[in-house]
């Protein structure tokens, strides 16, 4: 995980300006790198990246990409969660998980958040799956799937929905890609309730999340 | 659609019962359902209960016989001068004896003397029109030469009564006054105040002079006994104090302490013991209190400030979980820490609005007694990694839910004190309204309960209203309050169909029976959610009663402390007596209560 604020609503919006190409190439590996900080996922580098390349198809356009994957490869994965959800489906570009062995013998915790759990405010939209498992390590998670509450709130204005007591939402750990320290996941289908009674369905959905606690 | 698990039937038919226990009063308060009944007798003096059903006898007899009357008041030949006479008579002797009732402290008397007092005008003013008539004046020019001719016998009278007042026979003098009191207030009915004047004026003179010996004698006797019963309240109070220091000692000693006459028990048994017996201690308190109220004139030599019983039972407690850390050997730190959260939440939530002073004043023992056992204190911090955001979200989710539900609910402090005129015809015709815009519910006893108690109820009753801090009496009483504030408190049945929810909170919290919560956010969700304590419950108002504020506390059981705050206050307005403060109860028909982490709909309720 960076160590820099995530500031994902601040994500995509930016539009480069044309220069000559040695402070072109500055400044697109300067905002990438600014992008990146403020916590954009690889989509969205790519995004600005495209924006970039059409404002400047002239320009040594193999070099800016080579640029770029080399920013790529050196950037940690971020994480994504994608929900294939009705009224509207939605994808952050943000998601971690957290295996959390209380040690006393209860089941272990299962947090997925698509969000810094460690910091007090939260960003938008925010999701937590939450649920518990006798696996204590990511590894043994794969192949397993675990009952999850979902928290749901596009943003701080928004309703927040979650799952109806009793039910949940089944996450299933596919893989795991220690190069990535990340754990890949599919969800499946279920119901959300608003705390606007407005119900939220989702039909399913992918799950990238980087690993980043097993707290023993 | 009704929720299939509502226990809400089951849960009235408890709140009966269990307010079989909270109103001891033999005679129940009038109410929205039976709004004729008489304000309930506290009875710390003797002979107060029966004197009080007496009157509500005669009251009832003699509204009819007025009612009646005034249904003729067209044709008052048709008046019959015996009754009027007789209920003239009757009428002034019933008032002195509501006079009585108040001088035992009771609100009731102050509640009959205004339910009497127009019912003695509306004799005398039939009186006066009978007078207008040709039976009726030929009446009294017969009366009249009677009064006159038996002047130098009444004269006798008085100068014997006189003398027995010198020498201190009060209660024969009262005896005899008031035997040839109501005969005069017989005859006087037909004539006016003037024409009455030569006949009563020395009369009333030396029954003045009686009456004011006579009060200042019993208030006297009735403040020596209530201030017996209130040094009984108060040795409650002072015992708790020693109790409680006498248990922290000895669990800091040998770890174990004697709790109650047969049981012994460690720190967490002490701690809810000593949490019990402050609920008890401050009820006795109130009954301490409320008696000093009834009778200004009691003497009591400590002070009942809940602030310092509050005092005293958080340094017990402090010293107990303190005591904890000493006495727990470091494989019990689990177990111990455990079993303190949820006491130490339970007690908070009873403290009132501000319900986190004991956990902060038990904190530092708790950081203590945790880091006796390492492997446990970083099973603790997990624990709160692995359960803090789903408090986060869950409290969010129910702030945002209730609050949706609750819109249009209006506060009660704001429902019940909203000026208005009276929308219903209560009082007899013979009656007027009070000119002033009067709250939906008056903090004072200003007028006959009856009649407050039907005005309330026509305002009140279907309304929905929003109570704070909800909490159940006990375990064993299917019986939350609202606790008193603003001259009044609500019950709600308990418990509400909550096992959905309780039992997720549960399972998201990763608790059951062999593994409890670990820090106190949880404890104090799982605790609340078990025993139904809510932070709001929105109900509709099923009933409306009207109760004494000092009748309702001196008859204050142990089991119904929760009914004040512990360490809170009943304010009153001191300008007025406290005999005359008015303490609403409103019974209320849940419809949706918020947890602190989720919400009940009882029934079919969806957001307006």
């Amino acid at each position: 995980m960076p160590d820099s604020p995530t500031y994902a609503r601040s994500c995509g919006g930016g539009s480069f300006p044309a220069v000559p190409l040695a402070g072109f190439l500055r400044t697109v590996i300067v905002a990438l790198a600014v992008i990146y900080s403020n916590g954009c996922s690889k989509q969205e580098l790519k995004n600005a990246l495209e924006e970039a390349k059409t404002q400047t198809k002239s320009l040594a356009e193999s070099t800016v990409e080579a640029t770029v994957e080399a920013v790529q490869d050196k950037l940690p994965q971020r994480g994504v969660l994608k929900l294939d959800s009705s009224p509207s489906t939605l994808e952050v570009g943000q998601l971690s998980i957290e295996l959390i062995n209380i040690g006393d013998g209860r089941p272990n915790a299962i947090q997925l958040a698509t969000y810094d759990t460690a910091r007090p405010g939260r960003t938008f939209p925010a999701i937590l799956l939450h649920g518990t498992s006798t696996a204590g390590t990511a590894a043994s998670l794969v192949g397993q799937t675990v009952a999850c509450d979902v928290y749901y709130q596009t943003s701080a204005e928004a309703p927040i929905s979650m799952t109806k007591p009793g039910s949940s939402l089944a996450v299933t750990f596919n893989s795991l890609n220690q190069e990535d320290n990340t754990l890949n996941a599919t969800l499946g289908p279920g119901e959300l309730l608003g705390s606007d009674d407005q119900v939220l369905t989702i039909r399913g959905g992918e799950a990238v999340a980087v690993i980043i606690g097993e707290v023993k | 659609m009704i929720n299939r698990y509502s226990p809400l039937p089951i849960a009235l038919g408890s709140l009966l019962l269990a307010f079989s226990l909270v109103s001891t009063p033999a005679v129940a308060n009038p109410s929205s359902k039976e709004p004729l009944r008489n304000l309930a007798v506290h009875g710390t003096i003797d002979g107060a209960k029966d004197l009080a059903s007496q009157l509500a006898s005669i009251y009832e007899e003699a509204a009819k016989f007025v009612d009646q009357t005034y249904s003729r008041r067209d044709d008052p030949s048709s008046f019959s001068d015996r009754q009027l006479s007789e209920w003239s008579g009757r009428l002034w002797k019933a008032r002195r004896d509501a006079r009585r009732l108040q001088v035992m402290g009771e609100p009731a008397g102050h509640d009959l003397f205004k339910r009497l007092q127009p019912l003695a005008t509306e004799v005398y003013k039939f009186g006066q029109a009978y007078r207008g008539t040709p039976e009726g004046n030929r009446l009294a020019q017969r009366v009249l030469a009677k009064l006159q001719k038996e002047k130098p016998q009444m004269q006798r009278f008085l100068q014997q009564a006189d003398a027995a007042l010198q020498q201190g026979k009060l209660e024969v003098f009262e005896t005899q006054m008031e035997k040839k009191g109501q005969q005069l207030n017989e005859q006087l009915v037909f004539f006016t105040s003037a024409e009455s004047q030569p006949f009563d004026e020395t009369f009333n003179a030396l029954l003045a002079r009686g009456d004011s010996a006579l009060e200042a004698k019993r208030k006297e006797a009735y403040a020596e006994q209530v201030s017996v019963l209130i040094e009984q309240q108060l040795a409650k109070v002072a015992g708790f104090a020693e109790e409680a220091s006498r248990i922290a000692s000895e669990i800091a000693s040998t770890g174990t302490a004697k709790l109650g006459p047969e049981t012994t028990g460690g720190p967490v048994e002490a701690f809810a013991y000593i949490g019990s017996q402050w609920g008890a201690a401050s009820a006795a308190g109130w009954r301490a209190t409320a008696l000093r109220w009834a009778f200004p004139a009691s003497k009591a030599s400590v002070t009942t400030d809940p602030s310092n019983l509050k005092q005293i039972a958080t340094a017990a407690l402090v010293q107990v979980a303190e005591a904890a850390v000493q006495s727990t050997p470091a494989e019990n730190v689990p177990a111990v820490y455990a079993g303190l959260l949820p006491a130490i939440a339970s007690i908070d939530r009873r403290i009132g609005v501000s319900s986190d002073e004991l956990r902060r004043s038990c904190a530092p023992a708790l950081e203590k007694l945790a880091a006796k056992n390492p492997e446990f204190a970083s099973q603790a911090a997990a624990y709160e990694r692995a359960t803090s955001e789903v408090l986060r979200w869950r409290r969010a989710y129910a702030a945002e839910q209730a609050a949706r539900l609750g819109r249009g609910a209006a506060r009660a402090e704001a429902l019940l004190t909203q000026a208005g005129e009276s929308n219903v015809e209560v009082r007899p015709p013979y009656v007027r309204k009070p000119m002033a815009e009067m709250p939906v519910a008056p903090p004072l006893l200003s007028e006959p309960t009856m009649w407050m108690v039907q005005e309330a109820a026509a305002k009140l009753v279907g309304q929905a209203l929003m109570e704070d801090r909800v909490v159940r009496l006990s375990p064993a009483i299917n019986v939350a309050v609202a606790p008193y504030a603003n001259s009044h408190y609500a019950n709600v049945p308990v418990p509400l169909a909550a096992e959905p929810q309780v039992t997720d909170l549960l399972t998201a919290l990763l608790v059951d029976d062999a593994h409890p919560a670990l820090t106190i956010a949880a404890a104090d969700a799982v605790s609340s959610a078990q025993s139904q304590d809510y932070e709001t419950v929105i109900g509709q108002i099923d009933s409306v009663h009207l109760e004494s504020t000092v009748t309702r506390l001196i008859s204050l059981p142990d089991a119904a402390y929760a009914l004040v705050n512990l360490g809170g206050t009943v304010k009153l307005n001191e300008t007025v007596p406290a005999i005359d403060h008015a303490c609403w109860r409103l019974d209320l028909r849940p419809l949706v209560a918020r947890h602190p982490y989720f919400t009940v709909r009882v029934g079919d309720v969806t957001a307006p």
